[in-house]
């Protein structure tokens, strides 16, 4: 379904990505996994066309999408819940939700907001209320529910689990598996690798701008370098 | 006494509501970049002589002299937008703001090299006068106050119940999270221009017809009398620019009648001064403004 080859991004001298080459196939859940600063949030940017990739190419559905622009990517069916929520926040709950699905045209907002709302009951009843009245847990809700307006096919995720508490952490990731059961591939960058990889079939690890790993999902929770890395040292 | 008071009072909202529509102009530009737009008295003063060349070689009628006045101030208006904030929007705010007073330069040159002379005629709007009781309102200021309150009511439709109006309330808070949406940013700030210049036109022309004539520095006046009622109503805030305006109107009006004439721009500096002091944010200070000064009084 999406097919990254040799991509590289920079941010003026600084250069975050150096040569990921990824692939996730339809109706999949993949992994991105790395420490801070790695090139995983870069890397979905230029997918999203949020950034401009400096070298290499994506592809999507087999069609060329790199370097398209944002606006022209959400309609394809793509759609980024970027890091640390970035909702609009003096908006309303639903102006936040017709943002979401600003690409489509206006004539299904309504059927497309009831079915959106019906994954996410905390909302329903607030949807007039300014997304600055939700508790951090749900203003990451609203992200995620905004990113599911544009009906994408393809979502990425950057950190949806960050600031949760233990039990909203895991509601946030049933609901991804509930969204793959739907028909929505899914890339997944997450700090909680153990979660991530628990609900994901495949995993790609990525250091310094470059993928040095790639496995199924149960091989990588059994590597012992990556346990050590990434899952902290409580594990057997 | 109470008589000159009301006259006053009433001479300061019809001449204020002119004042208004060039502050919702630059606010506009300034609540969706968070850049000063200098040169936006000048594109409207462009407007106004296209509107005026018209009127003195072609003696074209009124329709025809509004409608070039207001092309011209958005021709110019998007010219500016392309130089000095497409071009460099990812420099630093300051770049665009000084650029934009270089292509103020550049407007008032051209201007001044197509029309030599000092001043030139521009059409009257209205010629009737009401006389309610023992007061006197100009037709024209009475058609400029409409069509400020009628412009007033149209934007906020735009911009509360169109999807064009959310995109660009998307973009003047959150950028970032607009792009992420899918918003075609640019093209919602090249709109937004396109919109302030329209709405500058119109202001321009409704004074010029009220003056019933131009001169090139109707430009620096322009940005003067905007700049300093946006300020007094709170930068980036509509109703803001609507009551800066409103109250810039007034503070002329009496100040001109009670201190006389050379006192009335002083005074409207007092007040700016006045309000810079002790209510940086302005009348409708935003919420955000409000915080950093807080925050600043704890430290």
């Amino acid at each position: 379904m999406l097919e990254v080859r040799d991509l590289h991004v920079s941010y003026g001298k600084a250069r975050a990505v150096q040569g990921v080459s990824l692939r996730v196939g339809e109706g999949e859940i993949v992994a991105l996994i790395g420490a801070n600063g790695a090139g995983k949030s870069s890397t979905m940017h230029a997918i999203c066309g949020v950034t401009k990739p400096a070298l290499g190419a994506i592809s999507f559905r087999g069609k060329d999408i790199t370097g398209l622009p944002a606006h022209r990517v959400v309609p394809l069916g793509i759609a980024q819940v970027p890091e640390g929520r970035l909702i609009f926040d003096d908006l309303t709950i639903e102006e936040n939700l017709v943002l979401g699905g600003i690409t489509l045209p206006g004539g299904s907002e309504r059927q497309r907001m009831a079915r959106v709302l019906d994954l996410f009951p905390v909302l329903a009843p607030r949807t007039g209320e300014p997304a600055s009245n939700l508790s951090g847990g749900q203003q990451q809700l609203l992200a995620i529910a905004r990113g599911l307006m544009s009906n994408p096919t393809f979502l990425m995720l950057d950190e949806p689990s960050l600031g949760l508490a233990p039990l909203a952490a895991q509601e946030v990731f049933d609901l991804f598996v509930t969204l793959r059961r739907n028909g929505v591939t899914i890339l997944l960058v997450e700090q909680n690798v153990r979660q991530a990889l628990a609900i994901a079939d495949r995993g790609y690890v990525i250091e310094s701008g470059r993928i040095i790993l790639e496995d199924e999902s149960a091989r990588l929770l059994e590597d012992e370098g990556l346990a050590r890395a990434y899952l902290g040292i409580e594990r057997q | 006494m109470i008589v000159d008071f009301v006259q006053n009072t009433l001479d300061g909202i019809f001449v204020g509501s002119s004042y208004s529509l060039l502050a919702i102009g630059f606010t506009l530009i300034f609540g969706v970049m968070r850049r000063l737009n200098l040169s936006y008295g000048p594109s409207i003063m462009l407007g106004t002589f296209a509107g005026t060349l018209l009127f003195v070689e072609f003696e074209a009628g009124l329709l025809a002299v509004a409608a070039a006045t207001l092309a011209g101030a958005v021709l110019a208006g998007v010219y500016v937008e392309r130089v000095c904030f497409w071009a460099i929007r990812r420099g630093a705010a300051l770049a665009s703001m000084v650029s934009s007073f270089a292509i103020w330069m550049q407007l008032e040159e051209i201007v001044t090299v197509v029309f030599p002379d000092r001043t030139y005629p521009f059409p009257p709007l209205a010629d009737f006068a009401l006389e309610p009781g023992p007061f006197f309102v100009r037709g024209d200021h009475l058609v400029m106050f409409a069509c400020a309150a009628a412009i007033t009511v149209l934007l906020h439709l735009l911009l509360y119940r169109t999807r064009f109006g959310l995109a660009l309330r998307a973009v003047s808070r959150n950028p970032a999270a607009a792009a992420f949406v899918g918003i075609n940013t640019g093209l919602v700030l090249f709109s937004a221009f396109a919109l302030a210049s329209a709405i500058g036109g119109v202001a321009g022309y409704l004074i010029a017809a009220a003056d019933q004539q131009i001169t090139p520095f109707f430009g620096l006046w322009a940005t003067f009398k905007g700049l300093i009622a946006m300020t007094l109503g709170g930068m980036g805030s509509i109703p803001g620019a609507i009551a800066g305006g409103l109250l810039l109107g007034i503070i002329e009006a009496h100040s001109g009648w009670y201190l006389g004439t050379e006192y009335r721009d002083l005074s409207a500096y007092a007040v700016l001064f006045a309000f810079l002091v002790f209510r940086p944010g302005g009348l409708f200070a935003q919420r955000q403004t409000l915080r950093s000064q807080l925050a600043a009084r704890r430290v």
